[in-house]
């Protein structure tokens, strides 16, 4: 998964202007172009939504029919954990007004 | 646009410039400067926004190794032995756990909040010892899918209860005490500073059998046998657990100088070895970190050792007397019994490590320690607190049982110093004396007043061995003071000046934690000899002299300061010289000359007190008194 980080307030200010793309820096280019054509959220919102994975991981885990499956659910779930780690890190290093543009 | 291009341009430029003019040593080509550093078996880090800890684990695996047979690699799978690190890194912010596994390597990065840790292990086991966490542990802490939540408060009333068990003692307390230290030891890295324990008592008195169960219990535990200063070095490095010595000697020795500075976890200690890389004998020097816990047991009570190594050794060290007695449980307790229990304290450490670090941050500031004392009970007041106040209550009590033994030794030579300064003239609030004036000083304090001559020798040769000119210039710079120019008479002459404010700031600091100070060991006859009861025979005299030294000082802080206050002799012998000490002093000696009391410290006053008052007589023929 690649991650480019914006700022929602420089989203906020060229979202209106897309138009006018040509007569922009090369990184508002990029990043207009990442907007219109991909799909964004909040990191936090990302990071929710993997930590509802990672319940019902283990709901699923303790589940007596997938017993022979639990160590592909343990796996599924450090796999998780280490993607919310580094949307932390990209969190830490860019603080909450940011928005991340998932390819 | 056309500006943002041309300043990306120049970025590039300088790094490409700073690419070619990097400084060229020989053949050498530095670029990253030689940064943070840290055990990575040891591991506490305290970020930004992270908290790291590691734990260490041994596991059996299967490893691929590429072997050349024929010319071609073959790829081969073989089962070997390796050591595990579970790193584990706490988000301050969010408070979220996140763990990784590395094999443990000689040298290793770890990649951080945009910083490169270099983690470096000079001494690696091949093998493990059976008190590490198990892999299984390991596995359910790193997944944690399957881990189980552990009280604190349950476990700690496991290990109390089997402490009670399998060791006697006629304190309660020490079971609790010996249950909170198990536990503490998982937190060791956290602490700045970790006690020493010290156990003594006589033979039999169930040293080793304390040793053996708390090796049960304490983290990476290994019970040491007889042991070489270079092996404990390498042993602390590689395994950095909970050392316990058994039966050892050490009086006089240096080697326990060495479990101390291992109390404090930043101490180094260098060490030389033989540089293989060059064809000329070459040497290196290592660094070696000894902090540990170290348990460590005698039958040699503190007393006994050396003066010098006295103080260094009580000042980091929690001793506790052994009692003789018979433990419920007689067989010695097996490291496999407790197996569970254990992995129950390394999936707690894991679980409440970031508690125990924000525990010892509220505690520093809240407990009424100063000082090393603070950094000794820091540790146990912190995990104790994290189980129940009670416990932290009880430990608090305990704390302050075992200081009254320690305080008696402890300072020593400061509270001394400090009552010889009280006892000079003070004018105007102010003290001003040369060191040879407050060397004499000290000398009349410690021997002047010996009654018995064989006495007054021994403390006459004490005090030459450890009261030069010199020892007491160091320590009055010790405690900060310095000389002063000063005018008398016309003459300029270099004095130490010291206010009453400052020395009463002293007193406060070094008699602080001690209730009743009289227990400053060279002193102790003369302080015996002002206990209540033995004045009762002389209760009037006695009140007298109460009286006039509370009239010298009146600020006294203890019964110590009842004791020496100003020093000329005749005042002293009038305090520290009961009458019916002179008249034993008559009886045993067969009479004694005037010269001979005076010089023992009876001055003329109190002996023409006592012909008056018909206790002793004067005979002309021999020119001596006699006791009626």
């Amino acid at each position: 998964m690649k991650q480019i980080a914006i700022t929602w307030d420089y989203y906020q200010k060229n979202k209106g202007v897309v138009k006018a793309i040509e007569r922009r820096s090369e990184l508002t280019k990029k990043a207009l172009e990442l907007l219109k054509n991909h799909k964004f959220t909040w990191i936090e919102e990302l990071i929710y939504n993997k930590k509802e994975h990672l319940e019902v991981l283990k709901r699923e885990y303790t589940k007596p029919e997938n017993k022979d499956f639990r160590y592909i659910l343990s796996l599924d779930f450090v796999q998780t954990k280490k993607q919310i780690e580094s949307l932390r890190s990209l969190q830490l290093k860019y603080p909450e007004k940011y928005v991340l543009c998932v390819l | 646009m056309k500006r943002k291009q041309s300043d990306e341009a120049k970025k590039i430029n300088v790094n490409i410039k700073n690419q070619k003019n990097s400084l060229r040593i020989e053949n050498f080509i530095p670029h990253t400067s030689d940064g943070y550093r840290a055990s990575p078996i040891s591991l506490f880090l305290n970020l930004e926004n992270y908290l790291i800890i590691s734990e260490l684990s041994y596991a059996y695996g299967i490893e691929k190794r590429i072997k050349i047979v024929g010319g071609r690699e073959v790829e081969e799978d073989i089962e070997t032995l390796k050591p595990i690190l579970l790193i584990c890194k706490y988000n301050k912010q969010t408070k979220e756990k996140f763990y990784e596994l590395k094999l443990l390597k000689s040298e290793d990065k770890l990649e951080i909040e945009d910083l490169n840790i270099s983690l470096v292990q000079n001494t690696i086991s091949k093998v493990g010892i059976p008190t590490l966490m198990k892999y299984k542990t390991l596995e359910t802490i790193y997944t944690e899918i399957e881990n189980k939540n552990i009280s604190i408060k349950e476990i700690y009333q496991k290990l109390k209860e089997t402490y009670e068990k399998y060791i006697y003692h006629n304190n309660p307390t020490f079971y609790s005490f010996l249950a909170v230290y198990s536990l503490t030891t998982y937190f060791k890295e956290i602490f700045s500073a970790f006690p020493v324990i010290y156990f003594y008592g006589t033979f039999g008195c169930g040293k080793t059998r304390t040793l053996q169960t708390l090796n049960c219990f304490c983290h990476r535990s290994f019970l040491w046998g007889f042991q070489t200063e270079a092996t404990t070095f390498r042993y602390v490095d590689a395994i950095r657990g909970t050392l316990l010595i058994d039966n050892q000697i050490f009086r006089n020795s240096k080697e326990i100088l060495n479990y101390l500075l291992g109390y404090k976890k930043d101490s180094l200690i260098p060490r030389l070895y033989k540089a293989k890389s060059f064809k000329k004998e070459t040497y290196e020097v290592e660094f070696f970190n000894p902090s540990t816990a170290y348990v460590l047991n005698s039958t040699d009570s503190p007393d006994k050792f050396s003066s010098a190594l006295l103080e260094q050794f009580l000042s980091r060290c929690i001793s506790i007397n052994l009692i003789k007695g018979e433990p419920v449980i007689k067989e010695d307790p097996k490291l496999e019994q407790f197996t569970s229990i254990r992995e129950d304290l390394y999936r707690l450490k894991f679980q409440i490590f970031e508690k125990v670090y924000e525990r010892q941050n509220e505690l520093i500031k809240s407990i009424n320690l100063t000082g090393r004392e603070r950094e000794l009970w820091l540790p146990i007041f912190t995990v104790a607190s994290l189980i129940s106040d009670e416990v932290l209550k009880e430990m608090k009590k305990y704390q302050k049982e075992l200081n009254e033994i320690v305080s008696e030794n402890l300072y020593k030579r400061e509270k001394i110093l400090i009552k010889a300064i009280e006892s000079l003239d003070c004018e105007n609030d102010t003290y001003k004396f040369t060191t040879t004036e407050l060397h004499q000083s000290i000398r009349n304090m410690l021997v002047a007043n010996a009654q018995d001559l064989i006495v007054r020798d021994e403390k006459e040769k004490e005090f030459i061995k450890f009261w030069s000119l010199r020892s007491v210039g160091s320590l009055l710079k010790n405690l900060g003071f310095k000389k002063k120019s000063i005018r008398e008479n016309n003459n300029i002459s270099k004095k130490y000046i010291i206010y009453k404010s400052e020395l009463e700031e002293l007193k406060k600091k070094y008699f602080e934690n001690v209730d009743s100070v009289v227990t400053v060991d060279i002193l102790s006859e003369h302080i015996q000899e002002n206990q209540p009861s033995k004045f009762q025979e002389n209760s009037q005299k006695t009140q007298d002299f109460e009286s006039e030294n509370n009239s010298i000082c009146p600020n006294n802080l203890s019964t110590l300061s009842t004791v020496s206050t100003k020093i000329d002799t005749s005042q002293l012998s009038k305090k520290h010289k009961e009458p019916i000490s002179i008249l034993r002093f008559l009886i045993e000696k067969n009479g004694a000359s005037l010269e001979e009391l005076i010089e023992n410290g009876y001055d003329r006053d109190l002996i023409e007190k006592l012909k008056k008052g018909g206790s002793i007589k004067f005979d002309s023929e021999t020119d001596k008194y006699f006791a009626v």
